[in-house]
């Protein structure tokens, strides 16, 4: 149920109601007790060891949410700069109930149906061009995805006689891409990126969904991005077809594919 | 501007049917323009309708994990979003219509606001389906479609989609206020792109554009001068075949791209267009991926309709500006550049709390 | 089988000729029909006992609509003339649970309409929200006239750093609570006073009760809908038989298709009016082999529609196909000259008709085959030759020869030494000739010229450019081509099949099609005085 009152103060919400047993709805981090809210961080600030480098310490554990911040170890970090332990205490709960997780709309098939379908469907090979994008060197999550041998046991999109893959590499700039994707007239497009902290990769992606748009082709694939820090939901807010996180196996890009593409087709 | 004018008034006196507001980044207050311009309208007895590119009004952030606002629809006003995110809040909603496009968060349903509602808004995936919904609205009877852009993706804006875009910028674009005002100068001017001001030069882009090669505009020589013709390139864009494709231009005035106009792409039209008159025509600004000035000329078949500005002072990342200074420096940067925009701030915008649409609950 | 079909030509026939008649209300019904949203979803859930979610209402509210809708139009077009399938049963009782006082449009919404007490609810809720409104208004306009300053619409005030005395001020005041700072702002909210918390709790409860209340109505609709399942499942085949029937319609107007006549096996006189038949009645057809010994294909002017759409979109005209096909023929012609587009085009007609389609052509004669084989060109297989594919691809048919085929052989052994290629596609045909009681129809192209007469079968030849001479010069700048001399190809390409006799002389046509291309001149001289020795 969880009454929110858009415009109403945030106390309205805040502690209280937490249970502080089990099976509750409403979560804080579990520090010493369950629900007690306490957590642990460190971080360095550039400011030299001493009162002033303890309160910055403990105001920015208060920016950062916590109250009734703690420093629990100072070590200088040469001479402009030191490093903290602290602790403090969460009062705002996650609600569990409130929460939605994207999950995959499709089933996990086998090689040999996976074939079949697209078969089926397409009447021919899916053509599917792979790249890591923009400055990303790392071709790892990719190649894991694409190339024949696959990873963890598990074959890659290569593996699959009814995919055709182009597999570009990395640090692919999107244009190329999308040239590449009009080429061969790609069913599908998947990226690797690694999504850093700074969102720099993040511009990239939505820039490639843009291109897409711009070229007309946006339509045309089935566009997914996979990569340490995605998600479903990130993907779609992105503007992607589906996203991969970390532990994906060919498999489930596969199959997911296959079901797009019949998905589509049957529409 | 007319002094005394708020930002619901610009887009209702502009008479326009779809506005699209684009975010030059994340967090750049998309969602808060949004729902001030829905209860404004509303309030000014227009029916709205609400439909997002993206994501938006979900409460917490999938990529920075921070709260964001929910987006509230006032009793009467049209919305479309997928079902998938509907289940609580479906009781204030009359469906009037239920799309077959399947996303990861289910069909989209159109319905009305019986009550007013708060919700989040799930778009479709591609700009061709989202021109479809804000049709389907405006046959519904919505008087005025806001397009909520997702992130940074300026497609929302393509003419294909909506009537008129207004501008999300904010502190999360830049942290110095110089760099903001700067760097919001090019977006305005990008977006700005006219049609090329040689009417028949202009009609014959129209037509390339239509047929969907790049193609160029050669003037007529002798008793024809004056004149102009179309010579199609055969290349269906430019990308990865920037060289080539400048390769065929000749004597043209002009390339017509219909597709994406690269920066790389400018950067060669730039030295071509070095010893002669020559102008590069893309079908619309959110078509054109220019990171800088191109030093050529650049033109679109149809010109996008920037309405005005907004500006969110504050970043998530707690950087923030004040209000006024920030509106005052934009505002002047685009006088300097020539463009008359205006320029709002709508949290610290004047309005008394009788406006707003009231409480929702979720 | 027969008879089924043609009572599905029967229908075909009826609801073109109800088109002729009555165009308008057809274009309507094909709107109305596409405004459907597939409604098997929320069947199967009615069917399982689930509650449906309102958006699966509307969509059974939009299957009543376009009922009512299809119904009278199908009155104006007089309801007899429509084959009992495609007119759904009207679904009145569904429509008034699931519109409660509304009209027009479909829409759903859990209105007031149908329980009084959510109605209560909805109204209590509303009043106590106008006054927490005004409650918290009057607070704001407090609070305001203190500070000397406006409550921005997101109800966050932003004040100044710099202006100590507020910020101070603000912070005293019990209305408001500082929310957060920013390098120039502090910001605050107001707080609800005692009134507007207890307002806010009442309400949340209040909200809770009408979304339980409103879950009742979607429980006890889905349970009251439950019990016209059967009529609602039946709407909808109706519906999706008649979207079908229609899409038959317009695609055979749209290429002006023509009914086939089916030839029925001798000996079993079991032609019936599809008319008098009730829709039950399709029974499965006598299957032996011997039994189906009818005359083959008979194909008039018979065209490949997506081939004549790509030749009519580059500005040609496309030559259909005359052709009588029995037993084994072979097919001859040159490259370029259609033959594989002659059997693809034998093949779809027939696979057409098969389905309960008007097909391609003016008129087509044919007894129903069992079995359609077609493997054009060289398809690709990983690891084998394209000889060893085709292969082990013919052991399709051929573990089939018991039933009645329709065998489209296109240049079988073309990929292998020419002289055994040879001997292996006329002994294939030497098979089907001797050993075939299915009354099977088998076709085959070939570059081979002797074949037919080797085989005494009839043997059908594309005129193509046998007419012409090798003088190509005049007609290549005549008509200036991109280069390739296809459009010149397309343009003196007669396709025409014509039956000619075993003494036919083999025309030069490879030869005038490579010269046509381009190929060097000096070569097409030096292969024709070759063709010359050992011809």
């Amino acid at each position: 149920m969880g009454t929110v009152i858009r415009h109403g103060h945030d106390r309205a919400t805040s502690g209280a109601k937490v249970a502080n047993t089990p099976h509750s709805d409403l979560v804080l981090p579990y520090g010493d007790q369950f629900n007690d809210g306490i957590v642990q961080v460190s971080f360095t600030l550039p400011v030299a060891a001493g009162a002033l480098a303890e309160e910055a310490a403990r105001q920015t554990m208060k920016l950062m949410g916590l109250e009734e911040p703690q420093v629990a170890e100072v070590a200088p970090i040469g001479e402009n700069a030191t490093f903290f332990v602290g602790y403090g205490k969460l009062t705002r709960p996650v609600e569990l109930s409130k929460l939605r997780i994207a999950k995959p709309m499709w089933e996990e098939l086998d090689q040999i149906t996976i074939n079949r379908l697209v078969q089926e469907t397409l009447g021919r090979a899916m053509v599917v061009v792979g790249a890591a994008t923009g400055q990303d060197a790392h071709t790892l999550g990719l190649d894991a995805i694409l190339n024949y041998k696959g990873f963890a046991g598990n074959r890659g999109l290569e593996a699959y006689s009814a995919l055709k893959v182009v597999n570009m590499g990395s640090q692919v700039p999107n244009e190329t891409l999308v040239a590449k994707a009009r080429e061969v007239s790609a069913d599908a497009v998947l990226v690797s990126q690694v999504v850093t902290e700074r969102n720099v990769h993040l511009a990239n992606l939505t820039n490639l969904v843009e291109l897409l748009e711009a070229e007309g082709l946006r339509d045309k694939v089935v566009l997914v991005v996979g990569g340490p820090r995605i998600t479903h939901a990130l993907a779609v807010e992105l503007g992607y077809d589906a996203g991969f996180g970390p532990g994906t196996r060919p498999q489930d890009v596969a199959s997911y594919l296959a079901q797009e593409v019949a998905r589509r087709v049957l529409n | 501007m007319e002094s005394g004018k708020q930002l619901a008034d610009v887009v209702s006196d502009s008479g326009v049917s779809s506005v699209a507001i684009v975010g030059t980044a994340k967090n750049v207050g998309k969602t808060v323009t949004m729902n001030y311009l829905v209860s404004e309208l509303s309030a000014k007895g227009l029916t709205a309708g609400l439909v997002s590119s993206g994501r938006d009004g979900e409460s917490i952030d999938a990529f920075t994990g921070q709260p964001k606002p929910s987006v509230v629809a006032p009793q009467g006003a049209w919305v479309a979003t997928a079902e998938g995110v509907l289940r609580g809040s479906a009781s204030g909603l009359e469906i009037a219509d239920v799309l077959g496009t399947q996303g990861l968060f289910g069909r989209i349903v159109l319905g009305r606001a019986v009550e007013a509602v708060a919700l989040e808004l799930v778009g479709p995936r591609s700009a061709r389906e989202l021109a479809a919904i804000v049709n389907k609205l405006l046959e519904l009877g919505t008087d005025i479609v806001l397009v909520d852009g997702a992130l940074d993706r300026i497609a929302a804006a393509s003419p294909k989609v909506s009537d008129a875009t207004i501008l999300a910028t904010g502190a999360s674009l830049d942290m110095d206020l110089e760099s903001i005002a700067q760097e919001l100068g090019f977006v305005v001017w990008l977006l700005s792109r006219p049609e090329h001001p040689v009417k028949a030069i202009a009609s014959l882009a129209r037509e390339a554009v239509e047929k969907g090669t790049v193609c160029f505009i050669h003037a007529c020589r002798g008793k024809e001068q004056g004149r102009y013709t179309l010579r199609p390139a055969h290349y269906p864009t430019v990308l990865g075949v920037e060289d080539l494709v400048l390769e065929q231009a000749g004597d043209a005035a002009a390339v017509v791209v219909p597709g994406a106009v690269s920066q790389a792409f400018l950067d060669k039209a730039r030295s071509w267009a070095k010893q002669r008159e020559f102008a590069v025509i893309a079908s619309d600004a959110v078509s054109i991926f220019a990171s800088k000035r191109p030093g050529v000329s650049l033109y679109v078949t149809q010109p996008l309709n920037l309405l005005a500005v907004t500006v969110n002072p504050v970043s998530y990342l707690g950087v923030s500006h004040d209000p006024r200074e920030m509106v005052n420096a934009i505002g002047a940067a685009f006088r300097d550049i020539g463009y008359k925009l205006p320029v709002f701030d709508v949290v610290s915008g004047e309005k008394s709390i009788e406006g707003v649409s009231g409480m929702a609950v979720g | 089988m027969e008879q089924a079909l043609e009572y599905e030509f029967d229908r075909l026939e009826a609801a073109l000729k109800l088109w002729d008649k009555n165009p308008d209300v057809f274009i309507e019904m094909l709107g109305i029909l596409d405004s459907l949203k597939d409604p098997f979803h929320a069947i199967d859930l009615l069917r399982e006992g689930q509650v449906l979610s309102p958006a699966e209402l509307f969509i059974l509210a939009n299957v009543c609509a376009c009922v009512k809708r299809i119904r009278s139009l199908q009155e104006k077009t007089a309801v007899s003339g429509w084959p009992g399938k495609a007119v759904p049963p009207g679904l009145d009782p569904v429509d008034a649970l699931l519109a409660p006082g509304s009209q027009g449009q479909p829409r759903f919404y859990i209105s007031d309409a149908y329980s009084p007490a959510l109605a209560e609810t909805r109204k209590t809720c509303k009043q106590k929200q106008e006054m927490w409104q005004r409650e918290m208004s009057r607070q704001a306009r407090a609070v305001e006239k203190a500070l000397g300053l406006r409550i921005p619409g997101t109800g966050e005030i932003a004040v100044r750093k710099s202006d100590h005395d507020r910020v101070e001020k603000s912070r005293s005041m019990p209305e408001l609570g500082e929310t957060r700072q920013t390098l120039a702002h502090v910001y605050f909210r107001l707080i609800p006073n005692r009134n507007a918390v207890n307002l806010e709790k009442e309400l949340s409860l209040l909200k809770s009760k009408q979304r339980e209340q409103e879950r009742q109505v979607l429980r006890e609709l889905s349970r009251e809908l439950k019990q016209y399942l059967a009529v609602i499942e039946a709407a909808s085949h109706a519906l999706g038989e008649l979207d079908f029937l229609l899409a038959k319609v317009e695609s055979a107007r749209s290429m002006d298709a023509t009914r086939p006549e089916i030839i029925y096996p001798s000996g079993a006189d079991d032609r019936g009016s599809g008319n008098e038949m009730s829709s039950g009645t399709t029974g499965e057809p006598g299957h032996s082999s011997g039994y189906r010994t009818g005359p083959g294909l008979v194909l008039q002017d018979a065209f490949h529609p997506m081939v004549r759409d790509q030749v009519e979109a580059r500005g040609g005209t496309y030559q259909p196909i005359t052709i009588e096909l029995d037993s084994v023929s072979v097919i001859t012609g040159p490259n370029m000259g259609g033959k594989t587009v002659a059997l693809a085009t034998a093949g779809l007609c027939v696979a057409m008709a098969q389905w309960g389609l008007m097909v391609p052509c003016r008129s087509m004669k044919f007894s129903l085959y069992d079995l359609i084989y077609f493997q054009p060109g060289v398809e690709q297989t990983p690891g084998l030759s394209s000889f060893a594919a085709e292969i082990v691809s013919l052991k399709q048919p051929l573990a089939r020869a018991a039933q009645k085929g329709l065998v489209l052989l296109d240049e079988v052994g073309r990929g292998t030494n020419p002289s055994q290629g040879r001997a292996l596609y006329a002994a294939l045909l030497q098979y089907y000739l001797e050993n075939d009681t299915a009354g099977s129809t088998v076709v085959a192209t070939t570059h081979y010229h002797g074949l037919a007469a080797a085989l005494g079968v009839p043997h059908w030849q594309v005129k193509g450019l046998a007419t012409e001479s090798l003088d190509l010069e005049p007609r290549r700048e005549a008509t200036p081509a991109e280069g390739d001399g296809l459009d010149w190809l397309y343009r003196y390409m007669d396709y025409t099949l014509q039956k000619v006799g075993p003494d036919t002389p083999t025309p030069q046509d490879a030869l005038v099609v490579a010269k046509a291309l381009g190929l060097e001149e000096t070569i097409v001289d030096k292969a024709l005085k070759f063709h010359g020795h050992g011809g």
